[in-house]
């Protein structure tokens, strides 16, 4: 069991590895600002639209709510994984992208029963682009212009998890929050006698925070969850390279990520059918260091839904198998152009299954939805997302169906 | 529990594909953000600059070569072959005492003559100086002024493509066997005292080549002969032609000065070259004789910027080194030797700039001619220096 368990180990972390031919975000819309939000959660949470912060899961410790962690009963990990594709749409022009998410990952080990630490790591904001083009001059060879933009805020939260009651699950963590916006400009040109020049300016990003969540069981069929993710003042060091050292700069300022906060609940409308639904919001942050968008950042919230029917221990296979949907509408912070504010809309399914021959499961997300408007922002983008995670934990055979 | 696995395997498979699928070029569309949108990076603009040159020099350098494989008599291109210097070993003198001298000749071994119809007069003196090829000789060293005469005492002989040996008076020769004269010390000197009809080039071996240099065949009454060969050689040149031009083996330097008061303070070098246009009627790869001997006809040139810029400094002769390469002369072309490194030093005080100076990096080896077109041309033929530059990014998008 345990060679079939580091086979498959082995087969999806080469996935992993070997996937990200061309490594991207998610959304071109993170090229700006501070990238696209990332949700937190495995592929069961991305499948019910992240309608999830009342929903506890038993075998995964990447959850919405790490109240959640409290019932793990072992050692779990987890991780997840997203590959989109996606058409970009503006009035005159369309683009076809592949794109893929640095995985999330988290480590959960039970202390005692109902105590459990973890830890792990989470990209909060993420955005990639590469382009290029030629400039417009009356000399040949004709310069190029490539600009790469790589974005990632990243968190690796140090949870504690505790239930000290049957229906109550707690948690706190302190989170490191580091990460860096990085901007390259090169000059170039398609005749190799011709050197590259640079301008790269990086923004290195770093800070701490803390949050707190818990989870309610109100009714063996009605939970509650909430969390608060406070404020992240971040410290930002912002140094700027060019082919020529004596043109360096060095600033450094502070940008606050203000406090978010959610809630939301789980209502089961049998034993296996439940209906989810949260509500998350951050307000709109201070435009430090984005002069651009000053006046142009509102409120971020995400509205969303889901319907899961949870794996079963009767009938036949199929039957067995957990089936869910979701959607979730984001309002991002940014305004494109101003005062306009961006949107994705989503909706998802998906199911999983338990890891063959060992303990944990593989769950699976589809999620299609677009991102900003034509009319609205200028451009759009359809998605298309695969999410694929994977739980080593307690055996499948004996999870507590009535959770998952 | 195999159903399972060919769902994993089918789910992993899927993710790779999806993972693996190409993306478009983002640029089109994702210049809803670029153009006056909300990402800000824009590459500075790139600059096209062009210095003219504040002054183009041709300076010449004290140089000759003692030890070419080819002698010469004659012009070619300007450069001018005035005279060949020639030692004798007469050593073995001694061995020949007591025979009578019958006849003398002095034997040049042509191997070039620039057409059949060109000739040239020439005359030999004794020299009264002693030379060396390992001397930088670039004037007539002190020789008699009297002709040494042929056997009917002719002064004045003609050379031509198929007169390439020349009678002495015999009575030279036996004076010397007899002891009551002492064979030429310091050698002799082979020069043309007057301007031919038309110029043109005679080319002979010269003792450093393997064989067959010059040489005095003695033939005395009893038939037998004495041969008495160069041991060394040198051929006098100079260069008279003025213009443009880069000469090797005389030789002649271009000096470039200029300043680069026009280009941006910030100015991130992407290419930098000192560009010349050849002027390939009057360049010179290698001469008919050279050719012979399989030589190059490639100019091969080194740019270097001078210690000094005082020209009258020994110091400035001599430089760090900017570019070396290599064209062929006789060919019109565009010549571009690539400065990038040297000049975004020069824009950063990181070196001093002190001009350019383009030579032959055979100078003391081969005789070539680079000629250019030079800064009275038109913009399109006369030498500068092309700088393209880059501004620093703006990331502040104001």
């Amino acid at each position: 069991m345990k060679k079939t368990m580091f086979r498959i180990s082995c087969i999806f972390s080469l996935a992993l590895i070997a996937a990200p031919v061309r490594v991207e975000a998610q959304s071109i819309f993170g090229l700006n600002f501070i990238g696209e939000h990332c949700n937190p959660g495995g592929a069961r949470y991305s499948a019910i639209g992240y309608s999830g912060i009342a929903v506890p899961d038993t075998s995964d410790a990447l959850t919405i709510n790490p109240a959640s962690l409290a019932g793990l009963r072992s050692f779990t990990f987890s991780i997840f994984e997203v590959t989109s594709m996606s058409k970009v749409n503006t009035i005159d022009r369309t683009s076809d992208q592949t794109r893929f998410q640095f995985p999330s990952a988290m480590i959960a080990i039970p202390v005692s029963r109902g105590l459990t630490l973890g830890i792990g790591y989470r990209t909060r904001f993420a955005g990639r682009a590469e382009f290029d083009r030629y400039q417009d001059v009356d000399f040949t060879p004709t310069p190029r212009e490539l600009y790469k933009f790589n974005c990632s805020l990243y968190s690796v939260p140090i949870t504690i998890a505790w239930m000290p009651l049957e229906r109550l699950s707690v948690s706190g963590s302190i989170q490191l929050e580091k990460g860096s916006i990085k901007d390259e400009v090169y000059t170039f040109f398609d005749d190799t006698d011709y050197k590259s020049v640079h301008s790269i300016r990086t923004r290195g990003f770093s800070g701490t925070s803390w949050s707190a969540s818990a989870l309610f069981m109100a009714h063996p069929r009605l939970w509650l969850g909430a969390s608060f993710d406070d404020a992240i003042g971040y410290s930002v060091e912002e140094t700027i390279e060019y082919t020529l050292d004596r043109l360096q700069t060095v600033s450094r300022y502070d940008f606050t990520l203000p406090a978010a906060w959610s809630a939301g609940a789980g209502f089961g409308i049998t034993g296996r059918w439940w209906l989810t639904s949260s509500f998350w919001m951050r307000s709109a942050p201070e435009a430090a260091g984005f002069g651009l968008f000053e006046g142009s950042l509102d409120d971020e919230t995400i509205v969303s839904f889901g319907i899961e029917r949870r794996a079963g221990a009767e009938g036949r296979r199929w039957s067995r198998m957990p089936l869910r949907m979701g959607y979730h509408e984001d309002r991002w912070h940014i305004e494109f152009p101003s005062g306009r504010q961006v949107v994705s809309r989503f909706f998802s399914v998906g199911t999983g299954f338990g890891m063959p021959g060992g303990p944990g499961g593989i769950d699976f997300t589809l999620e299609f939805g677009k991102t900003g408007s034509v009319s609205g922002n200028s451009i759009d983008e359809k998605i298309f997302r695969f999410g694929l995670s994977m739980s080593l934990s307690e055996k499948w055979t004996r999870r507590r169906i009535e959770r998952h | 529990m195999i159903d399972r696995k060919i769902l994993l395997i089918v789910a992993l498979s899927g993710a790779l594909g999806l993972a693996c699928c190409s993306s478009d070029p983002e640029g089109p569309v994702i210049s809803v953000f670029t153009d006056g949108g909300t990402y800000t990076p824009r590459a500075g603009e790139t600059v096209r600059y062009v210095d003219t040159l504040r002054n183009v020099s041709v300076f010449g350098v004290p140089t000759g070569i003692g030890e070419s494989s080819l002698l010469r008599l004659g012009e070619i291109e300007g450069i001018r072959f005035e005279s060949i210097l020639i030692k004798f070993e007469f050593d073995s003198l001694e061995y020949y005492s007591g025979m009578t001298v019958d006849s003398v000749y002095i034997d040049f071994p042509v191997t070039v003559v620039q057409n059949e119809n060109f000739h040239l007069g020439i005359s030999f003196h004794e020299l009264l100086e002693d030379f060396s090829e390992d001397d930088t000789i670039t004037a007539e060293p002190a020789f008699a002024a009297e002709q040494i005469p042929g056997h009917d005492g002719e002064t004045v002989r003609d050379m031509n493509f198929e007169v390439t040996g020349f009678s002495l008076d015999e009575s030279i020769v036996q004076d010397w066997i007899d002891g009551t004269a002492t064979p030429w010390q310091n050698g002799i000197i082979v020069r043309w005292p007057s301007e031919p009809d038309s110029m043109g080039i005679i080319e002979m071996t010269s003792s450093n080549y393997a064989s067959d240099p010059p040489v005095i065949r003695v033939v005395f009454a009893d038939d037998s002969e004495a041969v008495f060969a160069a041991t060394e050689d040198y051929n006098i040149a100079s260069y008279t032609a003025g213009g443009l031009a880069c000469v090797g083996g005389v030789a002649t330097r271009i000096f470039f000065e200029f300043d680069f008061d026009g280009v941006n303070e910030d100015a991130m070098v992407n290419y930098s070259a000192l560009v010349l246009h050849v002027d390939g009627g009057n360049g010179l790869g290698a001469s008919g004789g050279e050719l012979l001997l399989s030589f190059t006809t490639d100019f091969i040139y080194y740019l270097y910027t001078p210690d000094t810029r005082d020209m009258l400094d020994p110091l400035f002769l001599a430089g760090t080194g900017v570019a070396t390469g290599s064209f062929v002369p006789t060919l019109s072309d565009e010549l571009r030797i690539p400065l990038s490194g040297f000049t975004q030093d020069v824009l950063e005080d990181l070196r001093e700039n002190r001009g350019l100076v383009f030579q032959s990096d055979l100078e003391t080896v081969r005789f070539q001619k680079a000629f250019f077109f030079d800064t009275a041309s038109g913009d399109s033929l006369r030498p500068y220096i092309e700088i393209i530059y880059s501004l620093p990014a703006d990331f502040t998008g104001e």
